[in-house]
């Protein structure tokens, strides 16, 4: 398990349940190294900031992380952690590796406008 | 060899750290390049009674020498892991292999900005660029890649690479690395490419696939890892769980006694985040070097 104080998807029924009762998800999918902590740190303190959004972490190394490392969007990506924006259950944004808190400001208010 | 305190960082934050922790009578090692300060080569200015020492490096080493006489041990070299090893003691290993264990740490590592500011940097970030050898390796198995930079950070993450990696090649103006760092990279079949950079990252739609060096040559390559100077103190504290800023999670965060969340630990200068000032610096360090060597003698070891 993954130490933040985000929600975790450990379990594919987890998963299942946040992206078809939410319309607007971001799912972080990393280990605790540098590239993925200040990400996470950005998501927990944007998270009050942004309550249409659900805001999930998830252990890249676990069985239901296969499903976020098979996403055709997320096929060319090299760099943890890889970030991906959910509306409505489909794929609206993805990114790989490091994002500044601007960064993912950016995405949020883009993609999941009020 | 265990010593109370270990400092990493010679700038004026680490230095001014280990000339308090030092007055009190506790055994005090600095570990670090001079010259990785960006003081080396500024001028000092807006800087109480700086008129006096104008030139950053002559207080870089007016610093060490008044520490020197204090009895600090310097160790002119970049610090590459850190464990807590959970009896009271940080486990601390330098690039040639020496290690410590110290009470204490004191994190003056300063801030480098890795990037490269090149080209093709940003659109291929994630997909091929990466800056970190340690979280994005295993994705570059069976592959070729690149490293680039000058100092420890570059050496040590193209050894490790080798495991990953069929071929591994090391791009650096010139290394400033110790000796022993050097051998084991000359035994390793990496191959070195000396006195070149690059300027360039180019690539298709999805992925990196190149690098055009500063004399135009390019060289094909699935990967780039950037790695200027020595191992972030983000990179190195994060397993230790150090908690950054709240703002810009790029910093340390400390409390007024320039501790961190973890026992043991403090931070001093810009490792702590703006503004990036010389009296800063010099003030934190003051602190961390108090507070750090008052933890050091208030533990029962």
């Amino acid at each position: 398990m993954l130490r933040t104080d985000l929600k975790h998807i450990e379990s594919n029924s987890e998963l299942e349940d946040v992206l078809k009762n939410n319309a607007n998800v971001m799912i972080c999918c990393g280990r605790m190294g540098p590239m993925c902590i200040p990400v996470y740190g950005v998501m927990q303190d944007l998270e009050s900031k942004y309550p249409h959004v659900q805001m999930r972490d998830m252990d890249f190394d676990i069985p239901v992380a296969s499903f976020i490392r098979g996403l055709p969007v997320c096929a060319s990506f090299m760099g943890l952690p890889f970030t991906v924006y959910f509306k409505n259950g489909k794929v609206v944004k993805a990114t790989s590796s490091i994002q500044n808190k601007k960064q993912i400001i950016e995405i949020l208010d883009e993609v999941f406008k009020n | 060899m265990k010593t109370d305190l270990l400092i990493i960082g010679s700038g004026p934050a680490g230095l001014q750290a280990a000339i308090h922790a030092s007055r009190k009578k506790i055994k005090v090692v600095v570990a670090g390049k001079v010259g990785n300060s960006s003081l080396k080569r500024a001028k000092v200015e807006n800087y109480c009674c700086g008129e006096l020492l104008s030139e950053g490096w002559e207080l870089l080493e007016k610093g060490c020498m008044q520490s020197q006489n204090f009895g600090v041990i310097f160790k002119k070299e970049d610090i590459v892991k850190i464990e807590d090893k959970k009896n009271g003691f940080f486990y601390i290993e330098l690039e040639s292999g020496e290690n410590f264990e110290a009470k204490a740490i004191i994190i003056a590592t300063g801030v480098t900005k890795n990037t490269l500011n090149v080209k093709g940097e940003n659109k291929y970030h994630g997909k091929g660029v990466s800056y970190c050898v340690e979280c994005d390796a295993g994705f570059f198995k069976n592959k070729k890649v690149a490293v680039v930079g000058n100092g420890s950070a570059a050496a040590m993450g193209a050894i490790l690479m080798e495991a990953y990696a069929k071929e591994v090649i090391l791009i650096y103006k010139q290394l400033d690395i110790s000796e022993k760092l050097k051998q084991r990279l000359d035994a390793s079949s990496i191959v070195q490419v000396s006195s070149q950079w690059v300027k360039e990252i180019k690539g298709d739609e999805e992925k990196m696939t190149s690098c055009l060096l500063i004399d135009d040559k390019s060289i094909e390559v699935d990967g780039l890892f950037i790695e200027r100077g020595a191992k972030s103190a983000v990179e190195l504290f994060s397993a230790l769980s150090v908690e950054l800023d709240k703002e810009t999670y790029s910093y340390i965060a400390a409390n007024k006694k320039q501790e961190t969340n973890v026992a043991g630990i403090f931070a001093a200068g810009d490792i702590c985040g703006p503004p990036f000032q010389l009296a800063k610096a010099v003030g934190e360090g003051c602190v961390a070097g108090i507070f750090a060597s008052d933890y050091v003698k208030s533990k029962e070891f």
